[in-house]
């Protein structure tokens, strides 16, 4: 697998929030300020690389013990369990960013980006370690670049006179609809 | 009883401990329950995929060939003892959504008796119309030594799918990828001698091939 | 009896946990290009609140407050993996068009939500109750948001195609999930301001 076509494919053909919906529910949660678009996108870059290794090799270890049932669970846990420790790292290494992060951070567990990487490239048979690590990686980049647009939009859309309705989660969404449309453009580039 | 405030090291590992065993067992069981079920629900996936692709058959031989482009399964069905046909599953990443995988049933010829798609998760309206027959009937018949397995756009003889063309993309190039791999199979042997898959050809590539049983 | 049915239909419109607590937006955008398959992600997430709220709230005395998470979420986790084998055994076609978004139920925010907010507080027959009334409101939001795309984008509804020929591809695309959900969204939060002002 070529990483050139991982990598541009990962970030805009196939964007992990635009495209695939996945961790919808931070994207629209922190996605008020650029600053916290970018911490968040941090952490979870941080977490889905090493999510994807580590269940990577679960994965292997699950199908050599004939259990690949359990997927879903081991998956969850390991995933969990990075999260936790994401938490007391940041806590110790910059205590504005966790001030920042807030209760967004224990909620990665609930992002479904890191899980559906990570079940994602189980079920890539051919995906070897580093085309994994890259396949994550790029992914994560797509998701910070499509919070950071979004955040971006957002600081604006506060200003601009919105009628009553629409104002706050729909017009959100909305937004987020005509950026999809945009990111559709690069459906070209595969 | 447990202190719901304060527990102790123990008791939480214990707690922790029960809830995994327990619902472990739950899905064991499950999965013991469903087991058969999901393999026969596959199992006959299989073979109403295989019946679109193949001539009427009475028995399959499998075999995994391998090309430079992955691996690919190969049913060899077989009537009354001679080979009536190959089926051939490829796969590739290159779909709109990723995985696209195909079953390809060739006659002894290499010419393409049906296509049949067994995963694909395209967009449905666009991508998803490769199911349809407009898009599918015309691997039908189609003989890949003499036309080419691409799409119009790039220089091929396959229509592609309006407004789909990554779609019709992938699928094609798992149709060629099956070629291939018949190709292989076969020892180029398709190409020249139309018809003429003699066993002594067969035989002699055996060793390149690993068998799957 | 009134509080139960109130526990019951407090999902549906007015606590919709999808239009109006906007949780659980990624199998509710990802999953409804069609009204089938909104429905039966709609049920199977139900299947799994329902029995997590139920066998929470029998446990809920069991587990030390510092494990609880760790400890709902493997009862999650196994209840969605019992439903992923009943799907790959009886619901095959539905379960591969659901494909990624089934394991997903494990971190759909209101599954753990429910169990957190409600099912850990209350008694197993409201848990039970509220477990229901929260999937069928998923359900609800997601067949509405999954038809309104089928017959804009594809010109069918249930699979019956009422036009022939494209229907506005846009609409089964990513960008038709966003635009469609936000008027949606917009629409459900007038009506349950209708509501309140009624109860008033």
């Amino acid at each position: 697998m070529d990483y050139v076509i991982i990598i541009i494919s990962s970030i805009f053909v196939n964007n992990v929030v635009l495209a695939k919906f996945l961790g919808i529910c931070p994207f629209m949660g922190v996605s008020n300020k650029v600053n916290t678009a970018l911490g968040m996108s941090g952490a979870v870059a941080f977490v889905m690389v090493i999510a994807t290794l580590v269940t990577f090799y679960i994965q292997k270890l699950l199908v050599s013990l004939g259990i690949d049932f359990m997927q879903t669970i081991a998956f969850i846990l390991v995933i969990a369990s990075l999260v936790q420790m994401v938490e007391l790292v940041l806590k110790k290494v910059s205590p504005s960013l966790y001030q920042a992060l807030g209760i967004f951070l224990p909620l990665i567990t609930t992002n479904c980006t890191v899980l559906g990487v990570a079940i994602e490239v189980a079920g890539k048979a051919t995906y070897r370690p580093a085309e994994a690590a890259v396949y994550a990686l790029s992914n994560a980049i797509g998701y910070g670049l499509a919070l950071t647009i979004f955040a971006g939009l957002r600081e604006q859309l506060e200003l601009s006179e919105v009628p009553e309705g629409m104002r706050g989660v729909p017009i959100a969404f909305i937004t987020a609809g005509i950026l999809a449309m945009a990111f559709m453009g690069f459906a070209g580039l595969a | 009883m447990i202190d719901k405030k304060n527990p102790t090291i123990v008791q939480m590992i214990a707690v922790l401990l029960i809830v995994a065993a327990v619902c472990s067992a739950g899905v064991a069981a499950v999965y013991a329950m469903t087991k058969d079920t999901i393999a026969e629900t596959n199992a006959k996936k299989l073979q109403k995929s295989l019946s679109e692709v193949l001539p009427e058959y009475d028995k399959t031989d499998t075999l995994t060939i391998k090309t430079d482009d992955g691996n690919a399964f190969c049913y060899i069905a077989q009537k009354g003892g001679q080979t009536v046909g190959y089926a051939i599953k490829t796969s590739n990443m290159t779909g709109y959504n990723g995985l696209v995988e195909v079953l390809t049933g060739f006659d002894n010829d290499g010419k393409i008796i049906n296509t049949s798609a067994t995963v694909l998760n395209e967009t449905p309206g666009l991508g998803q119309k490769a199911v349809e027959p407009k898009f599918k009937d015309q691997f039908k018949g189609f003989e890949p030594s003499k036309k080419t397995l691409k799409v119009k756009k790039d220089g091929g003889d396959v229509d592609a799918i309006s407004a789909a063309t990554i779609t019709s993309r992938a699928y094609t190039l798992a149709v060629q990828q099956a070629f291939n791999a018949l190709q292989k199979h076969l020892g180029n042997k398709v190409d020249t001698n139309s018809g003429a898959t003699s066993s002594a050809n067969k035989n002699a590539d055996e060793r390149e091939i690993e068998n799957d049983k | 009896m009134s509080s139960k049915l109130s526990i019951l239909t407090k999902g549906l419109i007015k606590e919709n946990p999808a239009l109006i607590l906007i949780l659980g937006m990624c199998p509710t955008l990802g999953v409804t290009s069609s009204a089938i398959n909104g429905l039966g992600m709609g049920l199977a997430t139900t299947f799994v609140i329902l029995l997590s709220n139920v066998i929470i709230s029998i446990i809920k005395n069991l587990i030390p407050d510092n494990v609880h998470i760790p400890a709902y979420i493997v009862v999650i986790a196994s209840l969605v993996t019992i439903l992923q084998q009943l799907m790959a055994a009886y619901l095959p076609a539905l379960n591969e068009s659901l494909g990624l978004f089934i394991p997903l139920i494990v971190v759909n925010c209101i599954v753990l939500g429910r169990a957190e907010a409600f099912a850990s507080k209350n008694g197993v027959v409201d848990s039970a109750l509220d477990g229901l009334g929260m999937g069928l409101g998923f359900t609800l939001a997601l067949t509405v948001l999954g038809a309104i795309r089928e017959v804009l984008g594809s010109g069918s509804i249930f699979n019956l195609k009422f036009y022939e020929g494209d229907g506005i591809i846009g609409f089964v695309l990513a960008p038709g999930a966003f635009l469609v959900l936000g008027y949606l969204v917009a629409v459900t939060k007038k009506l349950s301001k209708k509501l309140d002002k009624k109860e008033e």
